[in-house]
């Protein structure tokens, strides 16, 4: 059996764009297989230019640099909408047979470019897998298509009294099968895990057309399904999982504390956790973070959409406010030596479940952070967050707007390589980008650092130059330093140079799985380094 | 004739070395460790250090491992990690997280890989997956970083007579939902009723926070019955223990989750035991094996 596909890891430098506007006509081998397509997708297949364009990219910043510049990721040469396992196994046997690719699709909010076609081939959109079956309560599990939407899914168990307790902030825009794809995690992850922890078992068509329906424990043998989750689309594609629910909470506690400095903020976290205590969410904001952005209560600016603005807030406002960012964010490590006159962190618990546990594990953080010489903020501090925890993807397109560049890096380490991390990434980003972090997904040993960077330069090439450096930088610091590629984010294109390199000889591992999965290398190639 | 590399290295070479046909290879010198990483509560240990072993390295740091049956601590690392217990592989939600939390392993042809010490990631396919429960046969565990915890001031039985068995399951699956982690349970049926047992250990604080998440079903208070139980061990589930219970056998639960339970007293379940045949799932990665060490 030979590779049909490029096997070697893609590098962002080999990532090519198009000019928006070159639209490309789909590949005369996929066009000639129109009726074969077509019968294998329940008629449901596109080559219209829009779709296709609409299916070149996810949320990977690096596409907003790129529309600045006119450019965009090369679209797929065909859409279809399987609704049956049946459908999603011709079509993956027609890519094998005519040496295509297939890209699995949810909704499409990945950061990392894991959907992007750069070799072309048939985008599979799974949404019409969107059964939702009824909760097994004494079980406590729902089995749930793959191509449910987060918010849809969150809703219906609440109408029944459950939540699945996963709220990542695409929830509305992101599907089952993409969480298991990329291994999300959601802002209760701390109590309630992050989506490998709450799936018993899934069903999924393998790239060797094989549909596989992973068995629930109690089994012996080695387990299938983590190989599976966070595997990106390049063995399989998910079709329906089982999914481990709890009942909504009895009640909430929130509680806000601010500390002298971050390693006094962290080691609270690390002694909550030690004590066994497990708050929903967990949120340390470093000093600058704390100085500036964490403050809540700031009434929101009227928001007037682009169309309907003056010729002086439609142009030359935004003209001189890039001006002023290019000053300032060109230099970046200008604005963040001020952060070293800043030292307090602010900490955001919030505990919810059943009323006597709730309140007896808030009670005993609190007490951990008081003995920490935490400054008691009460409770609204949470409570503000929670109101406006889905507001921070919208920020970006402003930032956008205003001539810069941004982009959030999520990483995890143990407790012991957790400052040491913060440090080094702090560091190394500093030269190419304004940096704030962080600190939340805790666990008994360790938790995640979540980076937001903002960045400008001279010209739109140059500020495209200034994100791939700083993303050389920043998770080579990272990784040298002891934390991993990604947390929650997953690798896509992005990450997959870092991923080889940290795999060392553990790429043979992940490349024979790619063997037994996806013998002919049709499924999503280029991902992961596959 | 039994090979015993003294190290990883050493290890590496005898796989990558021809002529070795004919004679067995053992982890049992893998017997290194890591210092104890009292801040982030772990513990690095080679495969041939028994469970019991590694909880005697942590005892001077106040720590120890999660609570097992004895017939498990019994094993080498290697074996409980390679074997039907698979390290007690992730449950869902609550407190309790798998015993392994990264390790280190070689392919047959002597090439290794090592999984993140970071707590969980997003970074593709769980390598780990290829020996947890894998027998060997893809891939041998050298050394791995285990999830440790403080060791209890104190060990307290908390007990209650429930109404009938399914409340006596629905308390149990209630209370870990809610985050308690009993160490040990004991379930005894009393004609149509249950006798509840729980050992629960911690502070004082976590012990009164776990009874009242395990009285959530109500309940009346009873005196604790725990005698020490003995394997045979099974691997069960939920469904597993009512019918267990409805036939009228006295179980012992260990390592309790939402998913399964490590039960003995019962007939039905996993045996923890022997080499139990793989699921259909897990004999698809038989492709993958190379030669067996």
């Amino acid at each position: 059996m030979g590779r049909v596909l490029e096997a070697s890891p893609v590098s962002m430098a080999r990532v090519t764009s198009l000019s928006v506007g070159a639209n490309p006509a789909p590949r005369a081998a996929v066009s000639a297989l129109s009726a074969a397509l077509s019968s294998a997708s329940g008629g449901r297949l596109s080559f219209e230019l829009n779709d296709r364009l609409a299916y070149a990219r996810d949320m990977w910043p690096l596409a907003l640099l790129w529309a600045r510049q006119g450019k965009t990721p090369p679209p797929p040469d065909a859409v279809v909408w399987p609704s049956t396992e049946e459908e999603v196994s011709s079509l993956i046997g027609l890519a094998r047979a005519h040496r295509l690719a297939v890209i699995p699709y949810g909704a499409g909010s990945g950061v990392c470019g894991g959907t992007w076609a750069l070799q072309g081939g048939v985008t599979l959109d799974l949404k019409r897998f969107d059964r939702i079956e009824r909760v097994d309560a004494r079980d406590r599990s729902v089995v749930v298509g793959a191509g449910v939407m987060g918010e849809t899914l969150e809703r219906r168990l609440n109408t029944h009294g459950w939540t699945l307790g996963h709220f990542p902030s695409s929830i509305a825009t992101s599907t089952v099968g993409g969480w298991l794809a990329a291994r999300s995690a959601g802002q209760f992850s701390s109590k309630y895990g992050k989506i490998e922890d709450m799936t018993i078992s899934a069903r999924a068509v393998l790239g060797t057309g094989e549909v596989l329906q992973t068995p629930e424990r109690p089994f012996a043998g080695p387990d299938v399904l983590p190989l599976l989750i966070g595997s990106e689309g390049t063995l399989a594609a998910f079709t329906s999982a089982k999914l481990r629910v709890f009942p909504l909470p009895e009640t909430r506690a929130f509680h806000g504390f601010e500390f002298d400095s971050l390693a006094r903020g962290l080691e609270a976290i690390r002694l909550i956790f030690r004590e066994g205590l497990r708050p929903a969410v967990v949120r340390l904001y470093d000093p600058f973070d704390t100085a500036f952005v964490g403050k809540p209560g700031k009434r929101p600016r009227e928001r007037v959409p682009p169309s309907e603005r003056t010729a002086f807030a439609q142009r030359l406002l935004p003209a001189l406010l890039r001006q002023v960012t290019r000053q300032t964010l060109g230099r970046p490590a200008l604005m963040n030596q001020l952060q070293r006159v800043f030292r307090r962190s602010r900490l955001i618990l919030m505990f919810e479940g059943d009323a006597p546990r709730v309140q007896a594990e808030h009670r005993a953080a609190t007490l951990i952070c008081r003995s920490l010489q935490g400054r008691d903020l009460g409770d609204e501090p949470g409570k503000a967050w929670l109101r406006k925890r889905y507001d921070v993807s919208f920020r970006m397109s402003r930032l956008i707007e205003s001539g810069t560049f941004a982009d959030t890096m999520e990483v995890a380490a143990p407790w012991e390589r957790v400052l040491e991390v913060y440090e080094r990434v702090h560091a190394a980003a500093s030269k190419w980008a304004f940096v704030l972090c962080h600190f939340s997904h805790a666990y008994a040993e360790g938790c995640s650092l979540y980076f937001s960077f903002v960045g400008s330069g001279g010209s739109e090439l140059e500020m495209e130059e200034r994100y791939h450096q700083l993303w050389r930088a920043a998770l080579g610091a990272a990784t040298s330093a002891g934390a991993n590629v990604s947390h929650h984010h997953g690798v896509g294109v992005l990450k997959a140079q870092a991923l080889q390199d940290g795999l060392g000889e553990g790429r043979h591992a992940l490349r024979a799985l790619k063997g037994v999965f996806d013998p002919d290398g049709v499924m999503n190639p280029g991902k992961l380094g596959l | 004739m039994i090979l015993e590399p003294r190290d990883e290295a050493e290890l590496i070479a005898t796989l990558r070395q021809r002529g070795r046909e004919g004679r067995e290879l053992s982890r049992a010198k893998l017997v290194s460790h890591g210092a104890v990483d009292g801040t982030s509560m772990t513990i690095r240990a080679g495969a041939g250090l028994t469970l019991a072993a590694i909880d005697e390295l942590l005892r001077p740091h106040g720590l120890c491992l999660h609570a097992l049956p004895a017939e498990a601590r019994a094993l080498t690392l290697g074996a409980f990690l390679e074997g039907p217990w698979a390290g007690l592989h992730a449950v869902e939600g609550g407190r309790l997280e798998p015993i392994c939390s990264s390790l280190a392993a070689v392919l047959p042809d002597g090439r290794r890989f090592e999984t993140s010490r970071a707590p969980r990631s997003a970074a593709g396919p769980e390598l780990a997956a290829l020996v947890l429960g894998a027998s060997g046969r893809f891939a041998w565990v050298t050394e791995a970083t285990l999830r440790c915890r403080p060791r209890g001031e104190r060990l307290v039985h908390h007990a209650w007579a429930m109404p009938d068995v399914a409340s006596a399951i629905e308390s149990l699956r209630r209370g870990l939902a809610s985050g308690a982690l009993p160490a040990e349970v004991r379930l005894a049926p009393r004609g149509t009723s249950v006798h509840l047992t729980a050992l629960l250990s911690g502070s004082a604080e976590g012990i009164e926070r776990d009874r009242q998440s395990l009285s959530l079903e109500g309940g009346a208070p009873a005196a604790p019955a725990l005698d020490a139980a003995t394997g045979p061990w099974r691997e069960c589930s939920w469904e597993d223990v009512q019918r267990g219970l409805l036939d009228g056998a006295t179980l012992t639960l260990a390592r309790l989750s939402l998913a399964t339970v490590v039960c003995a007293g019962g007939e039905r379940g996993l045996p923890l035991e022997g080499a139990p045949a793989w699921s259909a799932a897990s004999n698809l990665l038989l492709t993958l094996q190379g030669a067996a060490p």
